[in-house]
């Protein structure tokens, strides 16, 4: 027994490196000549081994309580993922507003001003419309470049066709009530996508540049008003039913952020931490 | 508090030190790793091995801090995830093949002592934590831990290290027995 203990400090003493080179050589000889010192080296360094493992786990998780800010930048495989347009897909709806055959420049010269328009192209949009009208899902989506100075009632046709889609046009004469913005009408506007809505959604969503506010939002009459210049890229509204409670979420250069629907005073957009939701976003996008 | 402070305060096992660096250069370590092809989780299991090293480091004799340490974990993590990713690209199924068997019974004695380990009082795992790993005279040990003296840790980590040998050779030929 005490020659074990002997045996034991020698083999820590080697292990702990606090031998000098003269006992380093002696020990290491010892070994290569007793089987059993070699056995009991090899299961004292398997357990000083453990005994570090133990440490640093316990080290890590110290580190792992300490709050920390969750990062939200996207990876770069995933920002290649998104500019092949591969994963814009899924979720909902943003839709498009086109031009009025009966342009009113008295009722719409203060409009305007205020919003940027969201879309020209009628015959686009009404093609697309009527190429899916009667499906509840829509399995293309087309990014529609708009260039309007112009917004405009939406005509009766255009809602009909709307309706069969499940998505409903904005009635942007509410907006005349807000004070919203002083945009640049002749600027060429957004990039928009008319996506398919997975699940079923009535969402209207207007698009106002050039607020005093960046990247706000705020929801007026049952609409949702996105306060931001999305500088061309294209984004993507999704909404996620939970026990029949609708949460929107905007997806935009590749990062999710969450609308309430109770906000009607401008509200900045925020990312969220939840990677549980981030997940059911990321399996509605990549739907398709 | 300087660099200096902090590495000073490390190598007295002031472990709060750890988690003010912890905190303090987080955005920068992880960001990084995840524009190098990583995600956050590896991010940032990348930042704490880099901070365990600095940690461990910091107590040797040797330790010379040439530069702010953030600029040190910097090049540590950068190192840790190049290792990492070459790792990653080496592992093949047959790699997993080969040392599958082997693994096994590495894995079943790992086991055994991690038990081992947590069925110790806390006491005697802190002892030898800090004896072995964080490599702790046994004054720092003494004075951490409430012991009267250095010639105390020593005894204590003596005995706890007996116990420990103890315990994991009696499982051994348990499981020698049920073999």
């Amino acid at each position: 027994m005490e020659n074990n203990n002997i045996i034991s400090s020698e083999v820590d003493k080697y292990l702990s490196g606090k031998m000098n080179n003269a006992e380093k050589i002696g020990f290491e000889d010892k070994i290569a000549n007793n089987p059993e010192l070699k056995k009991e080296l090899d299961f004292q360094s398997e357990l000083i081994e453990a005994i570090k493992t133990a440490r640093k786990a316990e080290l890590k998780a110290r580190l792992n309580k300490i709050p920390t800010q969750h990062l939200t930048r996207p990876s770069y495989k995933n920002i290649l993922k998104i500019a092949s347009g591969i994963a814009i897909v899924g979720g909902i709806v943003a839709y498009l507003v086109s031009l009025d055959n009966n342009p009113s420049e008295n009722k719409t010269s203060s409009l305007d001003k205020k919003i940027v328009p969201i879309a020209k192209k009628e015959s686009v949009v009404n093609k697309e419309l009527e190429s899916n009208s009667g499906l509840e899902v829509i399995n293309e989506h087309k990014i529609v470049k708009t260039s309007s100075s112009n917004i405009k009632k939406v005509n009766k046709n255009q809602k009909s066709i709307a309706k069969k889609t499940d998505i409903e046009l904005p009635d942007f004469t509410d907006l005349a009530h807000e004070s919203i913005s002083n945009s640049n009408d002749d600027v060429p506007s957004d990039k928009f996508l008319k996506d398919a809505p997975l699940h079923k959604s009535d969402v209207e969503v207007a698009i106002v540049k050039d607020t005093e506010y960046k990247f706000h939002y705020k929801n007026h009459n049952g609409k949702l008003y996105l306060l931001c210049d999305f500088k061309g890229k294209p984004y993507d509204i999704i909404a996620l039913n939970n026990n029949n409670l609708k949460q929107l979420y905007l997806f935009f250069d590749n990062q999710y952020f969450e609308i309430k629907n109770n906000k009607i005073q401008a509200t900045p957009l925020k990312t969220f931490k939840s990677p549980e939701i981030i997940k059911q976003l990321d399996k509605v996008r990549n739907h398709q | 508090m300087t660099d200096i402070d902090i590495i000073e305060g490390i190598r007295k096992g002031d472990e709060k030190l750890i988690d003010f660096l912890y905190k303090k250069n987080y955005k920068m370590m992880v960001n990084l790793i995840v524009k190098n092809n990583g995600s956050e989780e590896e991010a940032r299991d990348i930042y704490q091995e880099a901070l365990i090293i600095l940690w461990q480091k910091a107590k040797s004799d040797d330790f010379v801090l040439s530069s702010k340490i953030s600029t040190y974990l910097y090049s540590v993590c950068m190192n840790l995830w190049r290792k990492e990713l070459e790792r990653k690209s080496r592992h093949t199924n047959d790699a997993i093949e080969k040392g599958e068997y082997l693994d096994n019974d590495k894995n079943e004695s790992a086991r055994i002592i991690h038990e081992c380990i947590n069925s110790l009082g806390d006491t005697c795992k802190q002892i030898l934590m800090y004896y072995y790993f964080d490599e702790m005279s046994m004054n720092d040990i003494a004075e951490k831990l409430g012991f009267a003296n250095a010639d105390t840790a020593k005894t204590r980590k003596y005995k706890c290290k007996q116990e420990l040998d103890k315990l994991v050779k009696s499982r051994y030929s348990a499981k020698d027995f049920q073999d």
